[in-house]
């Protein structure tokens, strides 16, 4: 078997068969990937054995024990709806972008999880140093919450301090972005575009202006 | 099996790993009801690839609270990643108490009440981790690093960082744990040891260490019970997992 073949089955295989199983809440665990363009979000969800009917019951509406695609999406909009993330107090709109469901069996178990992907664009700005918000008020009654910023990929953003409430249902992450050379010009030239057109503007109705005085004074 | 455990990990890991087992026996005959998820009969050995003196193959081995990945290749070994973990976290056995990850506690305690107060300022992150993040399905993930860093530790508490890293990387074989020990000295400056919990001795904390080339994580499950009967632990190596580094260098 081809080494890289190999470790992938690997993957597959451990991260079903060690998982000690949950029991008593449902654990919504984040990861926050911060790029210069979006804001990632991964949810992971572990429902405990002691919770899990109640979870799988609002998941697979029709009973059958199978989750269909348009009921992943259901949840997945419900929970998306449960989220909110803001930069420097700017409210941020989310979209999801994959969900992921194991079956009703392995969910009932406690050992199986609920993954769903997410962004929120960035909004361009010249702030070298932004705060996020990231708030999961999601089935707050039964569940516990980890959140966490990922490793950021790329060296121009910089995690500088992780804040968290105590149950870790509210993260606040400051970061700070260093445009590149590239990013610098596509950074500031919405900025640098209205400042032309504004100081345009004000070009011409200073000369309209003085042409009106001028007609008046003649 | 046992063999090839013995043949494969240091005789310290070995002697974990059978404590471990051991608690699971006693989990499913006392607490469990029975259940039969856990318990003796409940472990599963599988090889990937063939065993071989110079090329790599791994052997995984676990159950309930165990995923052991034992990856060779020639003289070099890994074993990340792997989850040990125990429930209850201590049991009489043969009229002796038994503590599969007493080391673990007892380091752990010693080095963060070491901290002065800025140092546990930076440390002990306030909030409550109720599980690991990393944990078993986290494969790839990786994540920024907290608490105080390698850098503002004294040498004595760096020793102690190590000593207690050393009760997840001394489980493999003695050769493979002593290189990755040396690995772990040269990046103690940029290792960082976070806290989560109260600090008194025996009470139920959250820890983690973050390194380069290191992530371990100890995590008291409150389910249902005294969370410091349930444990689970993770040990990770951002740049070695299944040994894949091994194939890079």
């Amino acid at each position: 078997m081809k080494w890289w073949l190999l470790v992938f089955t690997m993957l597959l295989t451990i991260s079903r068969d060690a998982e000690a199983h949950r029991i008593d809440a449902l654990l919504q665990a984040s990861f926050i990937e911060i790029t210069p363009a979006e804001i990632r979000l991964q949810l992971n969800l572990n429902p405990g054995m002691e919770v899990s009917e109640k979870v799988i019951w609002m998941i697979d509406r029709n009973g059958d024990r199978n989750i269909s695609a348009p009921e992943g999406k259901a949840f997945s909009e419900t929970l998306r709806r449960q989220l909110a993330v803001s930069v420097d107090n700017h409210p941020l709109a989310i979209e999801i972008l994959a969900a992921e469901f194991d079956s009703t069996s392995e969910l009932q178990s406690g050992n199986g999880t609920i993954h769903v992907e997410m962004r929120a664009r960035l909004p361009q700005t010249l702030a070298r140093v932004q705060r996020l918000r990231f708030e999961n008020r999601n089935l707050a009654e039964m569940s516990a919450y980890l959140v966490n910023a990922v490793l950021p990929r790329v060296p121009t953003i910089r995690i500088l301090k992780q804040e968290r409430n105590e149950s870790q249902s509210i993260g606040w992450i400051d970061f700070s972005v260093e445009p590149s050379k590239g990013d610098s010009w596509a950074r500031t030239a919405p900025f640098c575009a209205t400042a032309l057109l504004a100081a345009a503007g004000l070009l011409i109705i200073c000369r309209k202006q003085r042409v009106d005085s001028v007609k008046r004074e003649g | 099996m046992w063999k090839l455990l013995q043949a494969a990990l240091s005789a310290n890991g070995y002697e974990k790993i059978q404590r471990i087992f051991e608690a699971d026996e006693v989990l499913q005959k006392n607490d469990a009801g029975g259940r039969s998820m856990f318990g003796k009969d409940e472990y599963y050995v599988s090889f990937l690839g063939e065993p071989s003196a110079s090329e790599p193959w791994i052997s995984q081995f676990g159950g309930h609270h165990l995923a052991m990945n034992i990856t060779l290749m020639g003289d070099r070994g890994t074993i990340a990643p792997s989850h040990t973990g125990a429930q209850p976290a201590i049991y009489q056995l043969e009229g002796k108490t038994i503590r599969p990850l007493g080391q673990e506690a007892d380091k752990a305690f010693a080095l963060v009440n070491s901290l002065d107060d800025a140092q546990r300022k930076q440390a002990i992150l306030g909030v409550q981790m109720r599980d690991l993040v990393l944990g078993p399905g986290r494969d790839g993930q990786t994540i920024q690093p907290e608490g105080v860093k390698g850098a503002a530790l004294t040498e004595k508490q760096r020793e102690m960082l190590l000593d207690l890293a050393s009760e997840w990387t001394g489980i493999q074989i003695e050769t493979a744990a002593k290189a990755k020990i040396l690995e772990l000295k040269k990046n103690v400056e940029e290792t960082w040891f976070a806290w989560a919990g109260p600090t008194e001795k025996g009470s139920a904390a959250y820890f983690r260490i973050q390194g380069p080339t290191v992530i371990i994580e100890y995590a008291p499950q409150r389910m249902g019970g005294d969370a410091t009967r349930h444990i689970h632990t993770i040990y990770r190596d951002p740049t070695n997992e299944y040994g894949a580094g091994f194939l890079k260098h």
